[in-house]
């Protein structure tokens, strides 16, 4: 008898786990999911307690998020009870937290990040409101959205400085290992024309070209001496590739060299309206000059794993970079962490007596060295210095969402849900 | 309280020509106002409903044009010979920069005749290899038709999308390749949206034959899947295609100006409706209605306010000429009225104070025959009477000589005898005093005086000798602001004669009653300024054969009376404008009426 109840004392703590289980599933925004009314009403009023936040495949995947409370970013996939939430459902569409602060007058206690393959089926979200906040690549489509949903606000959250935007090489590859061909691209793409955009016909710029370097042109880090910029010149860049024998013998606009046609694989952040104008511009830029661009649009995972397993052949890029000469290093060479893996002696050289030395003025001045090399062997093709990305939330359902003083965005657990939502 | 007082003739007159002035302004002002409001009312919707028709077809022009524009391109592309070229990078080159510099385009694809991807703009269509379902069909409608449009469906974001087709035909004819545009329809939003007209409630939409929104101002409508312009069957004149405007009601039941035109554009079949409330439409409609109905409103209140003024000038006269005519009325025959100008109101005011002045002469003349035959009515009853006392004077002087005479002189029956004749002369010389009363017309010194303080004042006098005699006096005053221009001291006399004669007419006790009252029988002209001051007792009463007499001089029941009293009371109430008048029941009691003029002070709807 005892070994019975024992089981039937098992069996009902198990019963009941499956119940709660049940309907903590249900009760998560209910995608899908059908439950009795009074899950339904109980449902109802968490979702009053829920706000969405739209994220891009093509930023990051349901892995990879972070959240930032008082200041510090946690990623969800943190593990031990410390954390200030915890994960309650998790899948490659949807990743669900409950914010452990004790409920208050408008907190948020839980938050659904619901993953979009496009801006536009975010920007779709958006317009029906079933996304309360999401960060959107381009101004115009930011305000879009808020011209089409007016309970959407827009703020501009400025990036960090020295985020750029670049192509990156597959150095291994076996047409882009060429330095010409790299050049040549460099020097065929209109940087000026990718951080000008047009708003309701007004052209308005997004950020500032970068000129050779992963430093904006202010910065002391910037080698401002000498550096070759790779300002549009098609006619060098012709002269780069026909001097390498790259030439179009069979009229069909690509060039070819030794049977080998000037086709380029170039892999970008898919569902990214900003990432596809770059692409379609490098694309046409390339055009011109006889080479072939085959556009990728993948999603960040896709995206990773193919740099990771050298997969690539040239990669449309955002990075931030420190100022610091390892910012620079783990980027470009450092194996453990760098999949472009580039490696020159006197580059290699001047990283080392960086690390010997502790003046400031010389490790300046070596990294100026190190960014000229790179520059030179134009590992990457520097594009500009985004400016701004833009956040839009319902400003019916959500307040202090906006940092005033920072003009960014304040941690989530700032935000207070509004009376009632319009 | 004096409610008994009849209607002023003046203000009745007034009333009237305030009224005539007001409803001969009014009647032609709302009249006119009515037929404006409603001929505005009526342009002003004809010309909202035909704004908008115009609106909804120019705007139905722009999105054709925008369709056309859009085909126009893809024909273009599709007759550029680098399209169909060798170069591959050319075609890659024209289809992404038909994609850059256009938002409409969505995605650009070169398809070639078995249905497989030439080049694309959608970078992983490549990548997949993926061709065209249905292909035989389409090349069969793009040979047909020259080109072919899709329906327009929602994409997999959920947007909406359409997509056309064009053949691609090289320089020997030949049908070549397939040129596809998939054209994004949420361009068209902002035509829609620049399209509306009006506030919250206002709408404009496009809609498919089917009835499915493709823009619309509210996102909602275009975005979520089986939103469909239900109330297309209300508007019957959507199947003829022809742009229109018309009121309808719709299912949430506003009523609605809706303006239609259809789209028709290669071989699209769509509409387009602008909508708004009623309500909001024809708000500026209303708003002229209220604006002209409070211009009306304005304008009457101002008539008439005009109208009260100007008939208050003409009356002023008039009213002059009744205030005086009052006065004189009264018994003021040396009140004259102040002509106002020269106009017949004034003429007629002079023609009263010539008949007032007349009036005059002929009351006094009248007074004086009055007096001449109350003089010798009296002459008569004098002589009468002093005949009487001459006699026992006589008789008693001849007795008094005859005692004088006797030895033995009876001093008592001396002293009796010239006590009599003394008597006898006080007698006489009382009767020459009374003569004189009456024989002299008093002369009366007038002032405001409030009555019921004059009666009050004889009460305090009396009421002590009235209570031992089983006498209660009772006064009923219906205001106690009365006020008369009188001769205190005549009229205090008067009033005491009454309520002596009441105590006297009471030797057993009873009641006395004073009441002061606006008059009840009389002649409501004649009363319309006087006061009634009845005095009734419950005393023995008069018997009516001498109740005829008893204002007649020297005419009393009682033993020691002169017969004076009420003669005198009667002259000094008619001397003051007023008149007396009694009745009386034999064992139940007498009632005096007296009447006065009183002052326009007097509030007579004070109750006491």
């Amino acid at each position: 008898m005892p070994q019975n109840k024992k089981q039937f004392r098992y069996r009902l703590s198990f019963a009941a786990k499956i119940l709660l289980g049940a309907l903590a599933t249900t009760s998560s925004l209910g995608y899908g999911q059908e439950g009795t009314e009074s899950i339904r009403l109980q449902q109802r009023r968490d979702l009053s307690q829920n706000i969405v936040i739209g994220m891009l495949t093509g930023i990051t995947d349901h892995t990879k998020i972070t959240i930032r409370i008082d200041d510090l970013d946690y990623p969800l996939s943190a593990t031990g009870n410390g954390k200030p939430f915890d994960v309650i459902n998790r899948s490659p569409k949807i990743v669900e937290i409950l914010l452990k602060r004790p409920p208050g007058p408008g907190t948020i206690t839980r938050v659904a990040y619901r993953f979009f393959n496009s801006e536009r089926s975010l920007y779709q979200a958006l317009l029906l409101s079933e996304v309360d906040f999401a960060v959107l690549s381009e101004e115009a489509m930011a305000h879009e959205v808020v011209r089409n949903n007016p309970v959407m606000l827009p703020t501009a959250i400025a990036k960090k400085t020295h985020s750029i935007e670049m192509i990156v090489y597959n150095l291994q590859h076996e047409i882009l290992k060429n330095l010409e061909i790299r050049k040549a691209i460099s020097f065929a793409i209109r940087k000026q024309d990718l951080v000008v955009h047009v708003i309701d016909g007004v052209p308005q710029t997004k950020g500032e070209v970068a000129k050779g370097s992963v430093f904006e042109p202010d910065n002391e880090f910037y080698p401002d001496v000498a550096i070759e910029e790779y300002r549009h010149n098609l006619r060098r860049a012709r002269d780069l590739l026909e001097s390498n024998g790259w030439i179009d013998r069979d009229n069909d606009g690509v060039r070819e060299k030794n049977g080998i046609k000037l086709k380029i694989k170039l892999a970008y952040r898919g569902g990214i309206e900003l990432e596809e104008s770059i692409a379609r511009d490098v694309l046409l830029a390339c055009n011109q000059l006889g080479i072939e661009i085959i556009g990728e649009a993948l999603a960040a995972s896709e995206l990773e794993a193919h740099l990771s397993s050298g997969k690539y052949e040239a990669v449309l890029s955002e990075y931030t970079f420190d100022e610091s000469i390892e910012a620079i290093y783990n980027f470009f060479t450092n194996p453990q962490t760098s999949f472009i893996r580039f490696s020159n002696e006197s580059y290699l050289m001047q990283y080392k007596l960086s690390q010997q030395t502790s003046d400031r003025k010389n490790i300046i001045g070596l990294a100026h060295g190190m960014q000229r090399t790179l520059n030179n062997q134009c590992v990457v093709s520097f594009l500009f210095f985004k400016w701004y990305d833009y956040a839009v939330h319902n400003a019916a359902k959500l307040q202090n969402v906006r940092d005033a003083s920072s003009s960014g965005i304040n941690p989530i657990n700032l935000w207070r849900l509004s009376g009632r939502e319009k | 309280m004096f409610t008994s007082t009849p209607v002023h003739f003046p203000h009745r007159m007034f009333s009237r020509l305030l009224a005539s002035h007001i409803l001969l302004v009014i009647i032609p002002l709302l009249t006119t106002g009515y037929f404006l409001v409603r001929t505005a009312e009526s342009n002003f919707k004809e010309f909202i409903l035909e704004r908008n028709r115009e609106i909804a077809l120019r705007s139905a022009r722009q999105i054709e044009l925008t369709l056309e524009s859009v085909s126009e391109k893809l024909k273009l592309t599709a007759n550029n010979p680098s399209i169909y070229g060798p170069n591959a990078l050319y075609q890659q080159r024209i289809i992404h920069n038909l994609v850059k510099k256009f938002d409409i385009f969505r995605e650009v694809t070169i398809f070639d005749l078995n249905g497989g991807i030439v080049q694309s703009t959608a970078f992983r269509r490549l990548g997949n290899g993926s061709s065209l379902p249905h292909f035989d069909t389409l090349r069969r409608q793009i040979l047909t038709n020259g080109e072919y449009v899709t329906e327009v469906y929602l994409s997999d974001e959920q947007l909406p999308v359409m997509d056309i087709y064009e053949p691609v035909v090289n320089e020997f004819d030949e049908f070549i390749s397939i040129l596809h545009a998939n054209v994004d329809l949420k361009e068209m939003w902002d035509l829609v949206d620049k399209s509306k007209i009006g506030g919250e409630g206002a709408e404009a939409f496009v809609f498919r034959s089917d009835g499915q929104y493709i823009a619309h101002t509210n996102r909602e409508k275009v975005i979520q899947r089986g939103q469909h312009f239900r109330e297309k069957e209300s508007l019957p004149r959507i199947a003829e295609k022809l742009a229109f405007s018309d009121i309808y009601l719709n299912q949430q039941g506003i009523e609605n100006v809706a303006a239609y035109s259809p789209i028709r554009a290669r071989s699209i079949n769509w509409g387009i409706v602008i909508q708004q409330p009623t309500s909001e439409a024809f708000a500026v409609v209303d708003k002229m209605e209220f604006q002209v109905q409070l211009l009306l409103g304005a304008s009457v209140a101002v008539a008439s306010l005009i109208a009260f003024f100007y008939s208050r000038i003409i009356l002023r006269p008039v009213t002059r000429l009744v205030h005086g005519i009052e006065r004189i009325a009264s018994g003021d025959l040396f009140y004259r009225i102040e002509p106002l100008g020269k106009d017949e109101i004034s003429q007629l005011a002079v023609h009263i104070n010539a008949m007032s002045t007349r009036l005059r002469t002929i009351q006094n003349k009248l007074k004086r025959a009055e007096r001449l035959e109350t003089l010798s009515k009296l002459a008569s009853v004098l002589s009468h009477e002093i005949r009487n006392p001459l006699n026992s004077m006589v008789i008693n002087m001849q007795i008094l000589n005859r005692e004088f005479h006797k030895p033995a002189v009876d001093v008592k029956k001396l002293d009796h005898y010239s006590h009599v004749v003394a008597s006898e002369i006080k007698r006489v010389d009382d009767l020459v005093s009374n003569f004189l009363l009456i024989a002299k017309p008093p002369k009366l010194t007038l002032e405001e005086i409030n009555l019921g303080d004059l009666i009050d004042e004889i009460l305090a006098t009396q009421q002590p000798l009235a209570l031992p005699k089983g006498i209660r006096i009772e006064r009923r005053y219906e205001s106690n602001h009365v006020h008369a221009r009188i001769d205190s001291g005549k009229i205090k006399q008067v009033f005491l004669n009454m309520i002596i004669n009441a105590i006297h007419a009471m030797p057993g006790g009873g009641r006395l009653v004073i009441e002061m009252r606006s008059p009840l029988t009389r002649d409501a002209e004649e009363t319309s300024n006087m006061i009634e001051i009845v005095f009734r007792d419950t005393g023995k009463g008069i018997p009516p054969d001498e109740l005829k007499h008893i204002f007649d001089f020297y005419f009393s029941t009682k033993p020691d009376g002169t017969g004076l009293g009420l003669s005198v009371a009667q002259q000094i109430v008619e001397e003051h404008g007023g008149s007396i008048k009694v009745q009386s029941e034999v064992e139940k009691g007498t009632e005096f009426f007296i009447y006065l003029p009183i002052s326009a002070k007097s509030a007579k709807t004070k109750k006491v």
